[in-house]
Parts: C-alpha cells; structure tokens; sequence
C-alpha cells in the first residue's frame, strides 16, 4: 500500500525568486517531505522553478493563478511535476490530453452548509454538491484533487469517505490541525499538503502513532 | 558521458540535476547524431505515450535505439521510456513499442486510483548483477499505464495488482519508478545502477 504523502506548502513571492525556494524545499526533503506544494501569486517567473527542479529528489507542484496556456506550459517544461488549477479549471481537459493526467491537479473548496458539502462556482448561483463535482472534474481529466474544508469539523468524514471512492487521489489541504488531518487521512485522503509550521518529520511521527503508514527516511 | 533523449516538452532539469548530484558528465541529444560517442542513453519521459513516439520516430531516435543497443550501448527507459520500450501498450492499441524488452503496458485498474501518483514500496523479485538489493525501499510513481510483470521481471509494486518496477533485458533497462524523484534512496540506486552499466563518476566523485 502506498504511504500517506506528507507535502509542505511553501509560499512563492513575487521578485524573491532565485534559488531560494530550491533551498528551503532541499531542507524540507532532508525533513521526510514526500513532495513540496509551492503557491504563487503569478506563474509568469519560471527561473525559480527550474532551480528546483535541478536541485530537489522528490516531486513538486506549483499552485498559481494560471493566465494562459503559455503560463501552463512552460511551468511543466521548467521541470514542475504537477500543475493545481484553481476552481472552474478552464484548461483541464486540454492540459490533461496535452501532458498527461497525473500532471493536472485542481484545487476544491468544499464548504459545509444545511444541504452538505458543496462548492461556490461562478455563474451557478447555488453551486454544486462537492462530490458531483469532484466526479465531474474525475470525468475531465483531473489527476488530483487539493481538497480544502471550511469550516474544518467532524461532519468532514462523509466527504472524505465519499471522495475517497473517486478513481482520483485526493490531497487534503490541512490547516495544521493534527486531529482532523489524521482525521482526513484514515477517512480516505491519500496525502495531506501541509502548514511549514511543524517539519514533515514530527507529521509523520505523530500520523504513524495514530495508525497510519507513512514512508520513513532511512 | 550519459546522453539524455531531449524530446517533445518532457523536462529534463531534474534529471540533469540528479546527474550533476551524481557526478555523472551528461548531455541533451535532440537527435541520435548528438549522442555521446560511447555511454548509457536514457529515455525518461511521462505524459501520453503516442505525441512521445511521433516525436522520437521524427527525430531518428525510434530507428537508432534499438541499433545502439544491438551494438552494446546501454539504454536505460525511466517511466515512459520503459513503455516506450516495451513491446505495445494498451494507451496505443495501434502502435507497436521498440521491443527491447517483452511484454505489454496495461492500465492500471480498475477498483484503484488512477492516475497513480505516489510512494510505494519495491520487492525484489529476482537478483541481478546490475541492480543493487532494494529491500524495504520506497520509489516514487506517477502513471496510469505499467508492464505487467512475468517470472523474468526484477522488481515489483503493488497498486490494485502487482506490476513491473524494474526490467533489464541485456543492455536494455526500463524502470517505472522515476528514481530522480525518490529521494535520497532512488538517487542512490540511480547511482548503482548507471555505474553498473559501465558509466564513470567526475574524479571528484570516486571518493564517495
């Protein structure tokens, strides 16, 4: 059975590029990372991406307001393993075809109200139940799913459940709450992108005593 | 000198970087004719199997390959480079791969998660001069199509059913894994292995 992927997010400023996020991502990999998450403000810098990709031995995905097929491309061709789209994900299906579905990821907000878990999209005023559309994004070539819940609570079990039984993994987007990422972890997520607060390493300690399998360094 | 097969948009930077880690020379060959004159070719490669060998057949690598591994050359396929070099792939039920290694890919599935997209842990299945014990290791993958592995196949994983990890045929290689990815571990086997198939590390390197 696969390990529970333990996934730092590591924000990307705008102008500090360099090799800095190539630095702290080695760090976090040394740490027991089992892949980085970086996020964006724009993914028009690409340097930065490619001294990663020449310095870091696990895989790394770049989370960013993708403006263009151009953006799309050359984020993958500078060596990023994963692209996440953010919510309507215009781009999926062709990003899919073009570079293979294990390199598209997208980002779902699910959010818990009186009718369930569901997500807030443009131009449909009610939204939509989370898992349609978790299986509808399935169906257009989504690789991954970065699943975050707000409010974060006990209810999110059904969701992860539900999920869970999706022909897609599904990375859970953790506040930093140990209970609940454990939570979301035994409930079906397959990994969990996590806050740089704590190291990839006291993850994966506290994860392993509550029962779940992690890959240890050795 | 190792010669990395530079094709279509696959990305070749970590690669180069496990390499330079390594202290293994590389270069890019767009085109067999930019080939190091003697050492492994490595054909990594991930994304959809058909825009790849339109792209190597284009290019002069689909009929070089396998005359430079007739001729002794080393060549090694990581990911979709072992699909490549198989026989055919369900992904391309019209095509036919470059044979240097038997078999046929198969999707993954179904009752799994397709893509798969993480670490797994390797069993040995068979002993091999080239190939250092893997025991107890965990290689990182990320696709949705694999060889299905026979009695001949080296290693394996499991996701729904097992499947092939780790193939060599003579001088032919093919690891599904990308062991640039693994961390520490898949950099080191990466190591062993390329210094099996006859590949020297920078002075500076041999004290390690």
């Amino acid at each position: 059975m696969d390990a529970k992927r333990i996934v730092p997010m590591l924000q990307v400023l705008a102008g500090d590029p360099g090799q800095e996020p190539a630095r702290t991502a080695c760090q976090l990999e040394l740490e027991g990372a089992d892949g980085i998450l970086f996020q964006a403000g724009s993914a028009t810098e690409t340097d930065w991406i490619r001294a990663v990709a020449g310095s870091l031995s696990v895989p790394f995905a770049l989370e960013a307001p993708f403006r263009s097929w151009a953006e799309l491309e050359q984020a993958l061709e500078a060596g990023a393993d994963r692209v996440i789209l953010a919510g309507p994900a215009a781009m999926l299906t062709a990003a899919a075809q073009a570079f293979g579905r294990s390199r598209v990821a997208v980002a779902v907000d699910a959010i818990l109200g009186p009718s369930g878990w569901r997500v807030e999209l443009a131009g449909e005023p009610e939204g939509r139940a989370a898992l349609d559309w978790m299986l509808d994004l399935e169906q257009r070539g989504c690789g991954e799913i970065l699943l975050s819940t707000s409010p974060e609570g006990e209810a999110g079990e059904a969701l992860f459940q539900g999920a869970a039984r999706l022909a897609l993994a599904i990375l859970y987007r953790s506040t930093g709450d140990e209970a609940r990422t454990a939570d979301a972890l035994l409930h079906g997520a397959d990994g969990a992108a996590i806050p740089a607060a704590r190291t990839p390493s006291q993850w994966k300690a506290a994860l392993a005593i509550r029962g779940l399998a992690v890959r240890n360094l050795d | 000198m190792i010669t990395l097969i530079h094709y279509g948009t696959e990305s070749l930077y970590a690669m180069e970087g496990a390499m330079g880690r390594l202290g293994f020379a590389h270069c890019r060959a767009g085109r067999p004719g930019q080939a190091a004159p003697a050492g492994p070719i490595l054909l990594v490669g991930s994304g959809p199997l058909d825009p790849a060998c339109a792209q190597l057949k284009g290019s002069g690598w689909w009929r070089e390959l396998p005359q430079m591994a007739a001729d002794g050359r080393a060549v090694l396929g990581i990911n979709l480079g072992l699909h490549i070099l198989a026989e055919g792939s369900e992904e391309s039920p019209r095509g036919t791969g470059l044979g240097l290694i038997p078999g046929i890919v198969r999707r993954l599935g179904p009752g799994v998660k397709v893509p798969h997209w993480g670490w797994s842990p390797v069993r040995q299945q068979r002993d091999h001069p080239l190939f250092p014990e893997i025991r107890g290791g965990w290689l990182f993958f990320a696709h949705s199509h694999a060889l299905e592995p026979t009695s001949e196949t080296l290693s394996l994983a499991v996701h729904g059913r097992p499947f092939s990890v780790m193939e060599c045929r003579g001088r032919a290689v093919g690891i599904q894994a990308h062991l640039e990815k693994s961390g520490a571990f898949g950099i080191a086997l990466l190591g062993k292995l390329l210094v099996a198939l006859g590949e020297q590390r920078e002075p500076e390197f041999n004290a390690n």
